[in-house]
């Protein structure tokens, strides 16, 4: 009894490690790779340039040659053009409520990496592109959060008023207390606000001089400990801000490379994805793509599918399905023992039902479940081809829809 | 979280004899952040177009414009302040003036001193 039990204990951990691989194959997902480039080469560099100015992209595509002039190995860049300088006329409605031209420009990235593939010994080089033409809207709770932080802005507003006059009319930590007080009572702060200020402000006033210099300090202090307190306001608006609901409709394409090899193409893809979020927690994924992969076998498949994500804090399900359309071109050799190219076209589906638990914010619960794709070189994937238990530690944040 | 102080002097002379002076201040790069204007040591208004009144009033005194932008975006850290004085139909722009804050979630706070 011990050893069957001990059998089926091997066996379930077998195939659930096995399942665990196919569950973990980006190839089943219906999302758009947030680095196309990485995902077409199958890679994530260990270093990613990501710049952020004009000055940045030129220094880092100089060191990403050798002595030599030659392109440098394990690379990675990621580049939102639009972003490489300042846009001082974008003002904060327009760039949460973009415009379909302004959203493709705002969420634009281009991505590229290289890779030594340490099985061929090949040099690999993927480029690859992602946008938006539609990002949905804000949610509901980001404006409360906005103007609550747009508040706390404005009290440091007033305490920099106060910084400014230093030296002119105001010459003593008191008088500048006097004035950022009076000035909060004049744009209507409540009492209770000008209060905790007044307390504040006068536990850190005697580690400060009356000296102009003191005095800055001092109102620069005031400052900062306002800044600090105010991080977790900060935070929640920040995430709030790429929190979307509506339709958003996204586009991505990336191809990859060899180098010294004849046909240099080695894959291709293109994805579209269309979601919508009709709640804050419910999410439905319309996705199609066309994947070129350039082997020893030709493969090509065209893929349809829907999803749908029920997201809440505690726990997250979705289930997918996705129909796809294969042709492979496969090396063979006939009955005559002469060389020929066996064309496999099939239709086949992949159904799946995903959960997590989340234990702690770092730790998870991930559970899976169903039918995986039929392919031209595996035979025989029935139901619970995809069956899958595992932990996260130290998750990945959720995706950004920037 | 640093916080980097921008200090700046513009002049702006009156242009007519009775038209208020109005000043607008515009953030850019997709921030936000909140604002004051004070004329002297007074204050005139808080996140809104400030009218800070005519050239009697303003003559010889000093107009005040502070701007603070709390960092919000994580594709950039670019903060910039426009400043749009408007005096009946006539406008005049001082700006765009831009800094980069060390890092995302850093703040900036502007003060723009007006001269008249």
């Amino acid at each position: 009894m011990k050893k069957i039990t001990v059998q089926l204990f091997t066996c379930l951990v077998s195939l659930l490690m096995i399942q665990y691989s196919f569950a973990q194959d980006d190839a089943g997902k219906l999302t758009i790779p947030s680095t196309p480039a990485f995902s077409i080469l199958n890679y994530e560099p260990a270093s990613v340039m990501k710049p952020t100015s004009n000055k940045d992209l030129a220094s880092d595509v100089l060191s990403s040659f050798d002595k030599d002039g030659k392109l440098l190995m394990n690379l990675g860049l990621e580049v939102s053009p639009y972003w490489l300088q300042s846009r001082p006329y974008l003002q904060r409605n327009d760039y949460l409520n973009p415009k379909m031209g302004q959203t493709f420009l705002q969420s634009l990235s281009i991505s590229g990496a290289t890779v030594k593939d340490s099985a061929s010994g090949k040099n690999k080089f993927g480029i690859g592109l992602r946008f938006k033409i539609l990002n949905g809207r804000p949610v509901d709770s980001l404006k409360d959060a906005e103007d609550a932080l747009k508040a706390e802005e404005t009290i440091i507003s007033a305490i920099g008023g106060a910084r400014s006059m230093v030296g002119r009319t105001i010459t003593t930590r008191q008088q500048a207390i006097d004035f950022i007080a009076q000035t909060m009572k004049a744009m209507d702060c409540k009492q209770a606000i000008i209060d905790a200020f007044y307390t504040d402000a006068g536990n850190i006033m005697t580690k400060y001089s009356d000296s102009e210099e003191g005095i800055k300090m001092f109102l620069e202090k005031l400052i900062s400990n306002r800044v600090d307190i105010n991080q977790e306001s900060l935070k929640k608006v920040v995430e709030l801000s790429y929190q979307r609901k509506g339709l958003i409709i996204e586009f991505a394409g990336a191809s990859a490379f060899v180098e010294d090899q004849r046909n240099d193409l080695d894959r291709m893809g293109f994805w579209i994805n269309a979601s919508n979020y009709v709640s804050p927690k419910d999410l439905f994924t319309l996705t199609g793509r066309y994947m070129f992969q350039n082997k020893d076998t030709a493969f090509t498949n065209v893929d349809v599918g829907l999803s749908y994500l029920k997201e809440n804090t505690s726990y997250n399900i979705s289930c997918e399905g996705m129909l796809r359309w294969y042709r492979a071109n496969i090396p063979d050799i006939n009955q005559s023992g002469q060389a020929i190219q066996r064309v496999e076209k099939k239709f086949t589906y992949r159904l799946a039902l995903q959960g997590s638990y989340n234990l702690s914010p770092s730790i998870s619960v991930n559970i899976s479940l169903g039918k995986d794709f039929d392919s031209p070189f595996v035979s025989g994937s029935g139901f619970f081809s995809i069956l899958g238990l595992n932990y996260s530690i130290f998750n990945k944040e959720r995706v950004q829809l920037k | 979280m640093s916080v980097i102080y921008i200090d700046l002097d513009v002049s702006y002379k009156p242009l007519t004899e009775n038209e208020d002076i109005k000043i607008k201040v515009i953030i850019g790069d997709g921030q936000s952040g909140g604002y004051m204007v004070f004329l002297g040591q007074q204050f005139i208004a808080a996140n809104k177009t400030a009218n800070i009144g005519n050239k009697a009033v303003v003559a010889g005194n000093i107009s005040t414009i502070v701007v603070t932008i709390m960092d919000k975006l994580t594709q950039t850290n670019w903060t910039s302040v426009t400043l749009e004085v408007k005096e009946g139909n006539k406008k005049t722009v001082f700006g765009p003036f831009q800094k980069q804050v060390p890092q995302h979630l850093d703040t900036a706070v502007y003060t723009i001193k007006m001269i008249h």
